[in-house]
C-alpha cells in the first residue's frame, strides 16, 4: 500500500455509517468483537467497529428472512491527504487452526453479502482482510492468495498487522 | 551426549556460515537461491558415501590403477609378435589372455594376484636364453619403444633401469606397494580418500575443513587421528538432484550421477511393503517401471502402463521420472532405515497435485521403512504437505525444517532450526506475494 493513498482507521467515519445509526448495538469495540471470537487478549483498546454479523442477525428478523452469512466486521477509514473515506471489511478465523479449510465460495458469499448489507457510502475498500493466529498467518495468507489466483484482494493478517496497517 | 542419532555440521563452507543439520527422519532446508542448500546436500553425500563405501573406493582406486598398468604390458606382450616366432607368440598370447579373464580380476588382494602372473610371464620371455633381442638391429628400436611405453605408461612409477627385465620387476615392486598403500588405507582410514573426493566433487572451489558428521554426539571426523571413521546408522545414500539423470550415460563429472544409475539399474527385487508397492504402482504410476539390461532396443528402463502398454522411460514425462526413479530404490530393497535420501528441489518437473503425492510418498517412506530424508524445497506445497501429511501419519517426531537466514548484510546464511513449525518459511515464501503486488497491478 503506498503512503499517498494510505488508509487511516476513523471512529467518525465508522459511527457516521448508516448502520450506527439503524443498530446502534452493532457499534461495538473491536477487542471485544474479537474476544467473542476466541482471541483471548489484543492489542485493541477502545477503537470501534460495525458488528455485521450482528447486523444481519437484527436485518434478518426484522424481515423474516433466513440469516446469511457475513464478514465478522467492518470499519471505516480516511484516505490520507483525500477527503475520503472507505470501509474495510474484516473477518476473524482467531479460533481456527486449519486454514486449509477455507473455501473460495464460503469467502465470495461473505464478502458479496457484507456488500449488499453494507450499502455504498462510503465505498467498500477492494481488499479483505482475514484475520489468523499469529502462528499460521503466513500459511493462511499464501493458501488466500492462491484461492483468488494471487491477486491482491484477499489478505491473511494477525491482529497486529491489522493494527499496524490501519491504526497507528 | 547428543540426543539425536546423526548431525551433519558446516561453518563457513561457501554460502553456508553455520549450519547444523540433523538427520534422524525427515529433514526440509529451505532458504533462497545462492543460500548454499546445494552444498549442504553435495557435502552429506559424500561424506556419507566415502564413509559407508570407504573400502570400496581404496579398492576401486587401486583397480583403476592395475587396470592401466595391465594396459601397458599387455601392449607390451603384443609387441613379443615381432620377437618371437608364430606359434611361440600365440602360445604366449593366449596364455596371458588367461591371466586376465574377468574373475581373475577380482582378488586384487592377493598375493598371487594375476597381475604379478602376467609380468612373470613376460619376465620369462624376455629371460629366456633363445630370446634374441639383439639378433635384427631393426628389433633395437622397437625394444627402446617398449621401455619408453612403459615408461610413459606408468608415471608414478619411478624406473630407473633401462634393462627390460629390471623394469619389470620395479613394475612388480611398485605393485607390491600399492596393494600395502591400499591395505593401510583401509585399515587405517585417511582423510586423504575423503578429501580426494570432495575435491572431485567441488572441482570449481576447494572447501575448507569446518564440516563433520557426529553419530549419536561422535564426531566421524577424527582430525587430529587423521581418520574417517565408518557410520553405523547409515549404510547407504542416494543423492537425486534432478530425475532427468535416468539412464543417461554422460555424467559430466558428477559422480554421484553414475551412482544414482548404478542404483537403479540393479534388477534385485525384494519384497517390501505391500500398501506402499500398491500406492506407487495403482495410484502413482498407475503402472509399473523396470530395468531391463537384456533388452534387445535400446530401451533399458521400461515403463508398463496399467492398459498394457509398454514405453522406453526415457522418453516418457519427467514427472513420471522422478517418481520412477523412487520406485526403481523400492523396488530393488535399496530404500530400508538405513538409508539416507538426499533430494534437492523434488517438486522440480511436478504439477502441484503431484508435489503432495511426493511429499505423501517421503512420508510413508520414512514411517513404514524407516528411510532417512535430507530434502531441500523451495515449493509452499511440498512444506506443507511434508508437515500436515507427517502428522496425520503421527510421524512428526522426527521432523525438522530448517531456514537459511541471511547474515547481516553478508551472502552468507546461518541455518535455523524450526523444528516442525513452517510460518518463518511462509514468511519468505510470501515475499514472491508481496513482489506480485509491487510489480503487478493491484485490483
Amino acid at each position: 500500500m503506498d503512503n499517498q493513498n494510505k488508509l487511516t482507521y476513523s471512529s467518525t467515519t465508522t459511527n457516521n455509517h448508516q448502520i450506527a445509526s439503524i443498530c446502534p448495538n452493532c457499534v461495538q469495540k473491536i477487542n471485544d468483537v474479537c474476544i467473542k471470537d476466541g482471541a483471548k487478549h489484543t492489542c485493541f483498546t477502545n477503537e470501534i467497529c460495525l458488528n455485521l454479523d450482528d447486523y444481519e442477525t437484527f436485518l434478518a428478523q426484522n424481515v423474516k428472512r433466513d440469516k446469511q452469512k457475513t464478514m465478522d466486521f467492518t470499519f471505516g477509514v480516511n484516505i490520507e491527504n483525500r477527503n475520503e473515506q472507505k470501509m474495510i471489511l474484516v473477518e476473524l478465523r482467531l479460533n481456527y487452526t486449519n486454514w486449509r479449510n477455507i473455501s473460495k465460495k464460503e469467502l465470495d458469499d461473505k464478502i458479496n453479502h457484507s456488500k449488499v448489507i453494507l450499502g455504498h457510502t462510503p465505498i467498500i475498500d477492494n481488499q479483505f482482510y482475514f484475520v489468523f493466529k499469529s502462528d499460521i498467518k503466513q500459511q493462511a495468507h499464501n493458501h488466500l492468495r492462491r484461492l483468488y489466483l494471487n491477486r491482491s484482494i484477499v489478505f491473511g493478517v494477525d491482529l497486529n498487522e491489522l493494527k499496524n496497517l490501519f491504526f497507528q | 551426549m547428543n540426543k539425536n542419532q546423526i548431525n551433519i555440521e558446516l561453518k563457513n563452507i561457501r554460502s553456508v556460515r553455520d549450519a547444523n543439520i540433523i538427520l534422524d527422519g525427515i529433514t526440509v532446508i529451505t532458504g533462497e537461491n545462492g543460500s548454499g542448500k546445494s552444498t549442504i546436500s553435495k557435502l552429506t553425500y559424500h561424506l556419507f558415501r566415502t564413509s559407508i563405501e570407504f573400502e570400496k573406493i581404496v579398492e576401486s582406486n587401486l583397480e583403476d590403477e592395475l587396470r592401466r598398468i595391465y594396459r601397458s604390458i599387455d601392449q607390451l606382450s603384443k609387441e613379443l609378435e615381432y620377437f618371437l616366432d608364430k606359434d611361440e607368440y600365440s602360445k604366449f598370447r593366449i596364455s596371458f589372455r588367461n591371466f586376465y579373464r574377468s574373475d581373475n580380476q577380482l582378488s586384487l588382494f592377493e598375493e598371487d594376484n594375476s597381475i604379478f602372473s602376467a609380468i612373470d610371464a613376460l619376465i620369462n620371455i624376455f629371460a629366456n636364453e633363445n630370446f634374441n633381442l639383439h639378433k635384427n638391429p631393426q628389433l633395437q628400436q622397437r625394444l627402446k619403444r617398449i621401455k619408453i611405453i612403459l615408461n610413459n605408461s606408468n608415471p608414478r612409477v619411478d624406473f630407473e633401469s633401462n634393462d627390460i627385465i629390471e623394469l619389470l620387476l620395479a613394475l612388480k615392486e611398485y605393485i607390491t606397494e600399492q596393494i600395502q598403500h591400499s591395505l593401510n588405507y583401509k585399515e587405517n582410514r585417511p582423510l586423504s580418500i575423503l578429501n580426494d573426493k570432495l575435491e572431485e566433487a567441488f572441482y570449481d572451489s576447494s572447501i575448507p575443513n569446518t564440516f563433520n558428521i557426529s553419530e549419536y554426539g561422535v564426531p566421524i571426523i577424527d582430525r587430529d587421528k587423521n581418520k574417517l571413521l565408518p557410520i553405523h546408522s547409515i549404510q547407504r545414500v542416494a543423492y537425486i538432484d534432478t530425475p532427468m539423470i535416468i539412464g543417461i550415460d554422460f555424467y559430466a563429472e558428477r559422480a554421484h550421477w553414475e551412482e544414482i544409475n548404478e542404483l537403479i539399474s540393479n534388477k534385485k527385487t525384494f519384497k517390501s511393503n505391500s500398501e506402499l508397492d500398491s500406492i506407487f504402482k495403482n495410484e502413482i504410476l498407475k503402472g509399473d517401471v523396470s530395468y531391463d539390461e537384456n533388452e534387445i532396443s535400446s530401451q533399458t528402463f521400461i515403463y508398463k502402463r496399467d492398459d498394457g502398454k509398454e514405453f522406453d522411460l526415457l522418453e516418457c514425462a519427467t514427472g513420471l521420472k522422478s517418481f520412477s526413479l523412487l520406485q526403481l530404490l523400492f523396488k530393488n530393497g535399496f530404500l530400508n532405515n538405513q538409508t539416507l535420501l538426499i533430494i534437492d528441489e523434488p517438486e522440480v518437473h511436478l504439477h502441484p497435485q503431484w508435489i503432495v503425492e511426493y511429499a505423501r510418498l517421503i512420508v510413508l517412506l520414512n514411517k513404514h521403512l524407516g528411510v532417512k530424508f535430507l530434502i531441500a524445497s523451495h515449493n509452499p506445497d511440498m512444506i506443507s504437505a511434508i508437515k500436515y501429511i507427517s502428522k496425520k501419519e503421527n510421524s512428526s517426531k522426527d521432523l525438522n525444517f530448517y531456514l537459511a537466514t541471511k547474515y547481516k548484510n553478508t551472502y552468507t546464511y546461518n541455518y535455523k532450526n524450526l523444528g516442525i513449525e513452517i510460518e518463518d518459511i511462509f514468511s519468505s515464501f510470501n515475499i514472491a506475494l508481496e513482489r506480485i503486488d509491487l510489480y503487478g497491478q493491484s485490483e
